[in-house]
């Protein structure tokens, strides 16, 4: 809740007030009834006023305790993926998985995500047997009864680094990196009023990918004066939570190597990898798209026709 | 042992199944019959699937009395007023046939567009998260059509009597809804349609407003002033059911009503005014 739509209802309900004098105003009867839904509306107008003012205050709090979080909202990229026409930059989503290959697997499981889908990444099968040959998976039990390890095939899962949450838990000072076949999508700061009714219309749905990209690039700010961080926390702006979080800043420049020549930054990375996560948690959000323009192209001829239909049959009746 | 399912549904079948602990005396019970056992687990989830399947099913028998019911009482007006000569009436098909077909196809692009570009609009980044019994989400927020009576819900934050606060929540939300089907016996107006009761008018659009802030008020946390406003918007709500209805009914005087539909009609038609040619009744328009 922004105080900018604090004011705005405020100013609504004000407006309602007025209508309701003014029709007193004119003398109806009824007086009582409308005089304290008037009053009612001035309550309600003044509460609205007084949560505005408590917001206000509160944003102006000092800077070292904030009390909203992300104390920055997400930075907006511009995705290959988003408006009706969206696809995924494959040699993008490559990078990314290279990224996470490299950097975000040591910790973050993505247990959802097999790798014959890695396919529509633009690997060939020859390519995504190799790239699965690379894990051992631990299958069973075999005949004996016991479990065993065997190279991955392309019907596996990414393997998680851990056995189960504890250790991950354990291991990671007290909490457990979340699963990441989804998070491009379990993530996302609340938009708010009015900016979710413009989102109708401009299709904006990369709060996932724009969250993760932030995060990823926030590590380098540092604290306003005087912010307690928490021991074993790691300060970033952008998370959702709180001032800080567990996991530490993971990317630097020139970490991960690129074959294509694109520039090996922190922020490139992290596109690449925000990008590749957002095709993990929908990796046929091209083909949704794709359908929904020829549905709704039907919907409009198929809708149009039917409307002069209508003025047709109607033109002779009085209504 | 894990729970298949999101974060946000079984924080959400807690609350729900959470109502009916309110009850007295055989509260518990039948939470722990809903349940399945004493928390959310596979059976609950079981029992809500079925429920949810079988939902549907229910709405389709409701729709053939629906069918019933516009065979035997007919369709209602924007006037209110019966249906006297048969100039009054045109025949369902194709007038109202063609109608709302368009109707639909409006209906089905507006949901088109939703299903296709914006289907995680209404949703929230929650509902991908796997549910965990031993973590429940700091917010629960409903679906968006939920919310004015999660408000109405949470807005009865005193006891009233013996009635504690949480059962008096659960009268409350369930009391709004059944709020609805007393309409035909607290509305006394003797005039059907709105279009004749000027004040009627005014107190409906502040409903509607009213419902609105209410639903705001549910997506917002239950703390500080957002309490007392969800309070008297619900004071609101229920008093334009309880009140407004039956008092404005009795003492409001409506614009004079016309003899029949078909009057109606041709005043709409006629009285056009600000510039809008007057549109002649019945001739066939050239178009086509």
């Amino acid at each position: 809740m922004t105080p900018k739509s604090g004011d705005r209802f405020s100013d609504k309900i004000m407006l309602e007030t007025t209508t309701a004098r003014q029709r007193i105003s004119r003398g109806f009867g009824m007086k009582t009834i409308l005089t304290s839904l008037a009053l009612l509306g001035l309550v309600l107008a003044g509460t609205a006023a007084a949560t505005t003012g408590a917001i206000a205050q509160e944003e102006a709090h000092s800077e070292a305790a904030p009390t909203h979080f992300p104390i920055h909202e997400p930075k907006e990229m511009d995705w290959s993926f988003a408006g009706p026409f969206g696809t995924y930059d494959k040699a993008q989503l490559q990078r990314g998985l290279k990224v996470y290959k490299e950097v975000c697997a040591a910790c973050h499981s993505m247990k959802l995500v097999a790798f014959r889908t890695l396919e529509d990444l633009g690997y060939s099968e020859a390519q995504v047997k190799a790239l699965a040959a690379e894990y051992t998976i631990n299958d069973g039990p075999n005949d004996a009864g016991e479990m065993f390890d065997r190279p991955g095939i392309p019907s596996d899962y990414f393997p998680a680094p851990y056995p189960n949450d504890q250790a991950a838990a354990a291991a990671n000072g007290g909490a457990a990196p979340p699963d990441m076949s989804l998070l491009a999508k379990a993530r996302g700061v609340t938009r708010g009023f009015p900016r979710f009714v413009f989102d109708i219309f401009t299709q904006y749905a990369q709060g996932g990918p724009d969250y993760i990209h932030s995060l990823l690039t926030g590590y380098d700010e540092q604290p306003p004066a005087g912010m307690e961080i928490p021991e074993g926390t790691h300060y970033n702006p952008y998370f959702i939570a709180g001032v800080s979080l567990k996991m530490p800043n993971p990317l630097s420049d020139d970490q991960v190597t690129y074959d294509d020549g694109s520039p090996q930054t922190v922020d490139q990375y992290s596109r690449d990898v925000s990008a590749f996560l957002m095709w993990a948690a929908e990796p046929h959000l091209e083909a949704r798209k794709k359908t929904g323009f020829r549905v709704l192209v039907f919907l409009l001829l198929f809708g149009a026709l039917v409307y002069l239909t209508k003025r047709k049959v109607w033109a002779g009746v009085a209504h | 042992m894990c729970c298949p399912g999101d974060r946000c549904r079984s924080g959400g079948a807690t609350v729900i199944t959470g109502f009916f602990s309110a009850i007295p005396l055989v509260g518990e019970w039948i939470q722990q019959l809903l349940l399945g056992g004493f928390a959310v687990d596979n059976p609950t989830l079981n029992r809500f699937f079925s429920l949810h399947y079988l939902l549907p099913f229910m709405i389709a028998g409701v729709v053939v009395l629906h069918i019933w019911a516009l065979h035997v009482v007919g369709q209602s007006n924007p006037t209110g007023i019966e249906v006297k000569s048969k100039t009054d009436t045109v025949a369902f098909t194709p007038y109202a046939t063609i109608k709302d077909a368009f109707g639909m196809l409006v209906f089905l692009f507006i949901f088109a567009y939703f299903v296709f570009y914006l289907p995680n609009f209404l949703g929230h980044p929650d509902n991908y998260v796997v549910a965990d019994p031993l973590k429940t989400p700091a917010h629960i927020v409903p679906e968006w059509y939920f919310l004015p009576f999660y408000a109405i819900l949470r807005a009865i934050t005193f006891n009233i009597g013996p009635i504690n606060s949480k059962l008096g929540g659960v009268l409350a939300m369930f009391g709004s809804i059944a709020m609805l089907f007393l309409v035909p016996w607290l509305d006394t107006s003797k005039v059907r349609s709105a279009v004749y009761r000027p004040w009627y008018k005014l107190f409906f659009w502040l409903f509607v407003i009213d419902a609105v802030l209410l639903g705001w008020l549910g997506s917002q946390p239950a703390e500080g002033s957002y309490v007392f406003m969800a309070q008297m918007a619900t004071l609101f709500y229920f008093a334009f059911f309880l009140v407004v209805l039956p008092v404005l009914g009795l003492i409001e005087t409506p614009r004079r009503l016309p003899n029949s539909i078909t009057e109606a009609v041709l005043e709409k038609n006629k009285g056009g005014g600000g510039g809008h040619p007057a549109r002649a009744t019945a001739a066939p328009e050239t178009k086509g």
